[in-house]
């Protein structure tokens, strides 16, 4: 049976990029929300948010261009970044669950949009 | 992480996002916003709903109906996109006087889907641009062609290494 020695590479390539895309859409989404004003609103959480947003957008992006340009797939390469991303994932939801709760139209917004 | 590569990349890379459906349809918006923001989330909840059952048609077996189907829906699905991001732009420069609690919760709704939704129709372009219907991701084939190559330098590493290996041992039996 022929081995597609580039199937894994390509599944953690293509896990990587929706990661990326997950992080830009956090980070398009903090910005489009503050855009126009965010005045008489606590920001300290969506900031907070922003900044994981930051960190996954930016360690996924290192991680899919690592990817391309790589001769080698250390599983191990793609195991620790899948685990951060968990983990920066699971953060965003945690803090937007339990302490993201806003009065103001734009944390509100930004708070549903989060989580969902 | 479980499904085959090829359908994977083809879900993963296909139109449609759950998010807007809750966010466009769970409240009652004033008569200003009312008709484009249901009209927004019934038609991503559409696109989602077709990406995703066009795709499970895939799941087991593929037929040229079944390729058919999956490019036109993703086609729809683009276009879709395409046409809410225009709606959503005139609905909220046309409404920017808009003061009332529930109007600034809808202008912020739809900058949101502005922006994020831009960024979506980008990936989705770019996935069916570059994913092979069959094969998957065109764009990675090129990175692994080389690969049976004999001139490839990752084939002659390997057999440098080998090299390397099969001299250690030479010199350990002498």
């Amino acid at each position: 049976m022929e081995v597609d020695i580039s199937e894994p590479k390509s599944k953690a390539f293509n896990i990587f990029l929706r990661m990326l895309q997950l992080g830009g859409q956090l980070i398009l989404g903090y910005w489009a929300s503050r855009y126009d004003g965010i005045d008489g609103c606590d920001y300290t959480i969506p900031n907070i948010v922003s900044i994981l947003a930051y960190v996954l957008a930016a360690l996924n992006l290192i991680s899919v261009i690592g990817i391309r340009i790589a001769d080698k797939f250390p599983r191990a390469f793609f195991f620790v970044i899948f685990i951060l991303d968990l983990l920066l994932a699971a953060a965003i939801i945690a803090i937007q669950a339990i302490k993201g709760h806003s009065n103001c139209a734009a944390g509100k917004v930004f708070r549903e949009f989060s989580l969902i | 992480m479980v499904m085959r590569l090829a359908w994977e990349q083809r879900y993963t890379n296909a139109p449609g996002n759950i998010v807007w459906p809750p966010l466009f349809l769970a409240y009652h918006w004033s008569s200003t916003f009312n008709v484009p923001m249901l009209i927004i989330g019934i038609v991503t909840a559409i696109v989602s709903v077709i990406t995703l059952f066009l795709h499970l048609s895939t799941l087991v077996k593929t037929s040229t109906l079944t390729r058919k189907l999956l490019i036109g829906g993703w086609i729809f699905g683009i276009i879709a996109l395409i046409v809410l991001e225009v709606l959503a732009i005139i609905v909220y420069l046309t409404n920017q006087s808009s003061s009332e609690y529930i109007d600034i919760h809808a202008k912020k709704t739809l900058a949101i889907f502005i922006a994020v939704n831009a960024l979506d129709i980008l990936f989705w372009i770019w996935g069916f641009k570059t994913l092979d219907y069959e094969k998957g991701d065109q764009v990675r084939d090129e990175l692994f062609k080389g690969r049976n190559d004999p001139n490839d330098r990752y084939t002659n590493r390997m057999t440098n290494d080998q090299s390397v290996i099969v001299s250690h041992d030479i010199g350990t039996l002498n």
